[in-house]
């Protein structure tokens, strides 16, 4: 059973109680409100024609004044005084239908009137009836019996049930057409986000839900077309990171593969076309090092030892590596730091930051290398006056093989993936990354570690 | 705690298995009268002062009399009681036919009958509560009396009256009466069996009707209105009540109504006591003493609720 026909079925079931209480209420307050003021008119009534009992025998003018009042009113009334129909002779077994039963009659001698309402034999019909006994020194000489058909009441009731059945059956269909209208609208955006997920299971990454209420339904299509979005902004990444993944190795093979069939056919200077093919081959294998390494860190493959660490050591050390690439790197070091981190791990990072920060700038321009601590925040900033970035890109350059000039990719010889390292490695450490840039002024990059708190090492 | 429950259920279990005592009444001369709505028994002293009461656990709705023994019956049930007066005891069960509506004791044979409504006959018991014999008589037999080695009976549903010979069992004679009839006595003096009337559907009896024995056929009428339902006679006097006007009449032996009072509300026994004349209401509980031949009222008692039948023991 679909949810839509579930709803409707709740709601069915709802307005069928719904009219089935209103429909009790009504018939209680009948019951109440009507019943019980007939039978309360017939009790004063009964009581004002026993007033006129003046005790011993029922007289025969007093039956004829009782039968004189049922004439000239609504009500139906009779003095009654053989004591068989009083049930006197209860205890002879009557063969007799009598008008009251002994549990009556003992309740008439202790002078209570009786209110009934039901089906009575002696008159084949429903009637409220008011009994009213006539006692001379506890004994029952009669009654007086007034009563009235219910049908009366009951035909009033019927011609309003007709109206009332009429009303019902109206209202129900309204109620139903309106609930069905409503069931479908409630379930629409149900119905979309179905189809959508249809479409996105089967591959269709544009399917979006149509989002305007801003209930829970709302809600939900909001955030479902944000999953698709992500998961077609992730497909996306992967195609593109594949084609960038086989672009990057095509361009040192084709390098590879043009300067050694050079060779084989003896053409241009062999030991530079070497040089080249040498040259290339590092290339690639530094990029699919950088790959593993990445998809290791991706997949929380990669194990991070950490150890206590002099920092400033780090930095020398890795400094010392670019000299002969660069010549000018002015150095702020605070000696003094130690973080808790992979030696390895830290080392690489420095490298790729360094790596770029003397890539992009000219030999003579300045690196300015700072660590320094600040609260408990270990600060290693690496500044160049190079050829820097637009503020638009700097988010982007930590995505994998991402470049900001494009078209020099091969003579930057970056791989597009030193960065996305970075980052996954500092986040590693419980650090962050910052990188502020201007085109043509130059790149500023923060790494910020957590300061190693314990053992007093740090003032 | 276990111990007191299970002393406790051992307790209830005797006091259910023995058998109901009461007080025991050993005056040779006493009323007793059973109440119907209260089920129980009151025995009454000629003065008026209550010797006993017991109560019943059971709802009796009829009784019998005899040798200072009381065999209680109701007409629904199959087990029927007897009781010593003088010891309070019960001392049998027998079991009976169901729907008892009348007993008598019959003093010539020493043997009980029992009127049966449901196979319209009368039941002979011996005085150990084994049947001896039955014999059916007509629809709804009620009403039953001995006189000289014949039983009358009151078929109520019926037109007829039956005569049965107490030693053969047989139908001897039958009588033609009102449906409906009700109450049954016997003017020694002149012959006569008195016959009540309780009167048919909605039309009530109002007169009791007089059978010769000698020839069977209607001789008189009396009128006791309205319903005259039982009778009581003494030295020549026929004494009946009529329940649905709470009416006592009392006629003198020529059948001549000589004195009339009112009777507790709506009564349905009458009896004679030595020199008192007592009638119980049921409606109002209450047993009302008369003196004989005048119906001059003495004394009114509370019996209890729903008095229906007086029985008398007068001694030897």
């Amino acid at each position: 059973m679909t949810f839509g026909k579930k709803l409707w079925m709740t709601l069915f079931v709802f307005i069928l109680i719904a009219v089935g209480a209103a429909f009790g209420l009504a018939y209680m307050l009948y019951e109440k409100l009507y019943v019980e003021s007939v039978k309360s008119e017939l009790a004063a009534a009964a009581e004002n024609l026993s007033y006129d009992y003046e005790g011993g025998e029922l007289s025969a003018d007093f039956i004829k004044q009782v039968g004189w009042f049922s004439e000239k009113s609504p009500f139906d009334a009779f003095a009654v005084h053989n004591p068989r129909e009083l049930a006197a002779c209860i205890p002879y077994e009557a063969d007799y239908e009598t008008l009251i039963g002994p549990e009556e009659r003992s309740r008439l001698l202790e002078n209570k009137m009786i209110e009934e309402t039901g089906y009575s034999e002696r008159f084949d019909r429903q009637i409220i009836s008011v009994i009213y006994p006539l006692l001379d020194d506890k004994q029952l000489k009669g009654i007086l019996y007034l009563y009235i058909p219910l049908e009366r009441i009951d035909e009033l009731a019927s011609s309003l049930i007709m109206f009332w059945a009429a009303g019902a059956a109206l209202l129900m269909g309204l109620l139903l057409y309106g609930g069905m209208k409503w069931t479908n609208y409630v379930i629409k955006p149900l119905e979309n986000m179905k189809r959508a997920a249809v479409r996105l299971s089967n591959g269709d990454y544009t399917a979006r839900v149509p989002a305007e209420s801003k209930d829970e339904f709302g809600q939900l299509a909001h955030t479902f077309n944000e999953m698709a979005e992500s998961i077609q902004r992730e497909a996306e990444q992967r195609k593109t990171f594949l084609a960038t993944v086989s672009h990057e190795l095509r361009t040192p093979l084709s390098y590879i593969k043009g300067y050694s069939e050079a060779m084989v056919n003896g053409i241009g200077r062999a030991e530079q076309q070497l040089g080249i093919i040498h040259r290339e081959a590092a290339r690639m294998e530094r990029l699919v090092n950088d790959l593993l390494e990445l998809i290791r860190l991706d997949s929380n493959k990669m194990n991070i030892e950490k150890t206590i660490l002099p920092l400033a050591d780090l930095v020398y050390r890795t400094v010392d590596t670019f000299r002969l690439k660069h010549e000018r790197f002015s150095l702020d070091i605070d000696e003094e730091i130690i973080v808790k981190g992979d030696e390895g791990r830290l080392v690489q990072v420095m490298t790729n930051i360094i790596d770029n920060a003397v890539r992009y700038s000219q030999k003579n321009k300045p690196i300015y290398i700072t660590l320094k601590q600040e609260n408990n925040e270990v600060k290693w900033i690496v500044r160049d006056i190079g050829a820097g970035m637009p503020e638009e890109e700097i988010p982007k350059v930590t995505n994998q093989f991402y470049r900001i000039n494009k078209a020099r990719t091969r003579e930057d010889g970056g791989s597009g993936l030193g960065l996305s390292i970075v980052k996954q490695i500092v986040e590693r450490h419980e650090g962050e990354l910052d990188i502020q840039s201007e085109a043509d002024v130059g790149t500023t990059v923060m790494v910020i570690l957590p300061a190693l708190q314990d053992e007093g090492v740090e003032t | 705690m276990q111990v007191k429950k299970i002393i406790l259920l051992m307790l209830l279990l005797l006091a259910g298995c023995s058998r109901e005592s009461f007080e025991p009444v050993q005056t040779s001369e006493f009323a007793a009268v059973l109440t119907i709505k209260e089920p129980g028994m009151t025995f009454i002293s000629p003065n008026g002062a209550v010797l006993a009461e017991w109560e019943f656990d059971e709802q009796y709705t009829g009784g019998l009399l005899f040798n200072k023994k009381l065999l209680m019956y109701r007409t629904d049930g199959t087990r029927a009681g007897l009781y010593s007066v003088e010891t309070g005891k019960k001392l049998n069960e027998w079991t009976v036919p169901k729907g008892i509506t009348g007993a008598v004791f019959i003093n010539e044979t020493n043997e009980i009958a029992l009127s049966v409504k449901e196979d319209g006959a009368v039941h002979f018991f011996d005085q150990e509560g084994t049947e001896i014999k039955k014999t059916r008589t007509g629809r709804y037999p009620m009403t039953m009396l001995e006189h000289e080695e014949k039983l009358y009976i009151i078929n109520y549903q019926d037109t007829v009256l039956s005569e049965l010979d107490i030693h053969t069992y047989r139908v001897s004679r039958e009588f033609a009466i009102p449906t409906s009839s009700t109450g049954l006595a016997v003017n020694k003096q002149k012959n006569e069996l008195w016959v009540g009337g309780h009167g048919y559907g909605a039309k009530a009896g109002e007169t009791i009707h007089v059978y010769s024995l000698k020839t069977g056929s209607l001789t008189a009428t009396a009128d006791a209105p309205v319903m005259p339902v039982d009778f009581a006679s003494k030295s020549g006097f026929m004494y009946a009540v009529s329940h649905g006007s709470n009416k006592l009449y009392a006629f003198d032996p020529e059948r001549k109504r000589v004195a009339e009072t009112d009777a507790p509300a709506n009564p349905f026994a009458i009896a004679v006591l030595g020199k008192t004349v007592l009638s119980a209401g049921y409606d109002s509980g209450t047993l009302s003493f008369y003196e004989e031949k005048t119906l001059i009222k003495r004394k009114t008692i509370d019996i209890g609720k729903g008095p229906f039948m007086i029985f008398v023991e007068e001694g030897e």
